[in-house]
């Protein structure tokens, strides 16, 4: 995988494949945290696109320093929370209550993969971000921290509360079979 | 072990650190039916997260992520452009009466002309020899187009003398693959903004030539 400065400087020098290259490989990303936040697929996708024209509006003045991936998924946080925010303004127009937007497995665990996303979605939008980033994106603490501008000990006590709230979800909807006393 | 002490154990768990067996935690996990769901439902969870669906957008997304940020690109370019044209034409419209009134009249052609012409026509044999109104009028608005050239022009020469330090940056740069393939797309972009400098020049020269001869046309024809 090309690095990312090189990559950087291609697409401010124009390069239709290097642009196409940097959307290919954070898209994926953004709009898994874009449906995440929004529960809608269709505002996921306007707002995908909504981030990466921020992007490359705002390419030149990243920090090279830093890794790019913390710094649009940051981006992403934002234009979500102003998507919210708006669309909270005209709730007439479209049915949002969480529109399904995954395929529902086969097996037995349709259940606990749906209670799991109702869970999200009622989370605060910050606890969200951080829960998703964490444990659906693999993001680092560190990383988070930077994405949304925040220490890393607020970026653990989100995560810890959300993991509670939804926890404590699944423990009132039933999701608490006997699995025995060790976690391992 | 504590309640507290059982939710770290869990959290840690849930940050994927593996923690050894631990008899305390499972004689608390006996004792306090709270904790013990608590670190059922975080099985589930992990169970449930290694179960989540991948969301991927539709096919389409890419290309229609590509061609808007392509079209903001050349937006953003023409729009630059416009604000450099409008810049210098505001520029020239300040400096020009300014150049007019601070810089030393410079002897010109004109000038000199006007000067030689003086003892011609003090040797003319007419007492009445001095130059009619309309006749300075005439030498007034000749002058003033002059000044309006030569000023355009030096401005003209300064702006593109400076033209390198106002380049715009190189991420504004046109797209290469919308270009004809022997343009470079510094000198492409270079030469846009010549002309559009070039275009908001004339248009000043223009509205002053213009405006003196309104002017002009405006007074009255005199008798000699």
């Amino acid at each position: 995988m090309e690095e990312e400065v090189p990559l950087v400087q291609r697409c401010l020098r124009g390069d239709g494949k290097a642009i196409t290259a940097l959307v290919e490989r954070f898209q994926t990303e953004v709009f898994g945290l874009c449906v995440r936040l929004l529960s809608h697929k269709q505002d996921a996708e306007d707002v995908t696109q909504e981030v990466f024209l921020r992007v490359f509006r705002s390419l030149h003045r990243w920090d090279s320093t830093r890794p790019l991936r913390p710094w649009i998924m940051g981006i992403t946080v934002n234009r979500c929370r102003t998507w919210l925010s708006q669309r909270a303004r005209r709730p007439e127009l479209v049915d949002y209550l969480h529109e399904i937007v995954i395929s529902r497995p086969a097996d037995d665990s349709a259940e606990l993969i749906r209670e799991i996303q109702t869970a999200l979605a009622d989370l605060r939008v910050e606890y969200r971000s951080v829960f998703v980033m964490f444990h659906e994106q693999g993001l680092p603490y560190e990383d988070i921290a930077a994405a949304l501008d925040r220490p890393v000990g607020t970026i653990k006590t989100w995560l810890h509360r959300a993991r509670l709230e939804v926890l404590e979800r699944l423990r009132q909807r039933g999701m608490i079979t006997e699995v025995g006393h060790e976690l391992s | 072990m504590n309640c507290r002490e059982c939710e770290q154990v869990l959290q840690a768990y849930l940050d994927g650190v593996r923690l050894p067996a631990r008899p305390e935690l499972a004689e608390h996990l006996d004792q306090c039916s709270p904790c013990r769901e608590l670190h059922q439902a975080g099985q589930h969870l992990v169970s449930g997260l290694q179960k989540m669906p991948l969301l991927e957008p539709s096919l389409l997304l890419t290309e229609r992520i590509v061609s808007a940020v392509r079209t903001q690109r050349r937006q953003r370019l023409q729009h630059r452009q416009r604000w450099l044209s409008l810049a210098a034409a505001v520029a020239a419209l300040v400096l020009l009466p300014l150049s007019a009134v601070l810089l030393p009249r410079a002897p010109d052609r004109g000038t000199s002309e006007m000067a030689q012409s003086k003892p011609v026509l003090a040797d003319l044999p007419q007492p009445s020899a001095a130059p009619s109104l309309n006749e300075q009028v005439e030498e007034a608005r000749a002058a003033m187009t002059r000044l309006t050239n030569r000023l355009s022009e030096q401005a003209r020469v300064l702006w593109e003398a400076a033209g390198p330090v106002e380049l715009p940056p190189v991420d504004l740069l046109p797209d290469v693959a919308d270009l004809e393939p022997p343009l470079h797309p510094a000198a492409e972009s270079l030469q846009k903004a010549r002309a559009g400098v070039s275009a908001g020049w004339q248009t000043v020269a223009n509205s002053a030539q213009r405006a003196v001869s309104y002017f002009v046309r405006e007074i009255p024809d005199l008798p000699n």
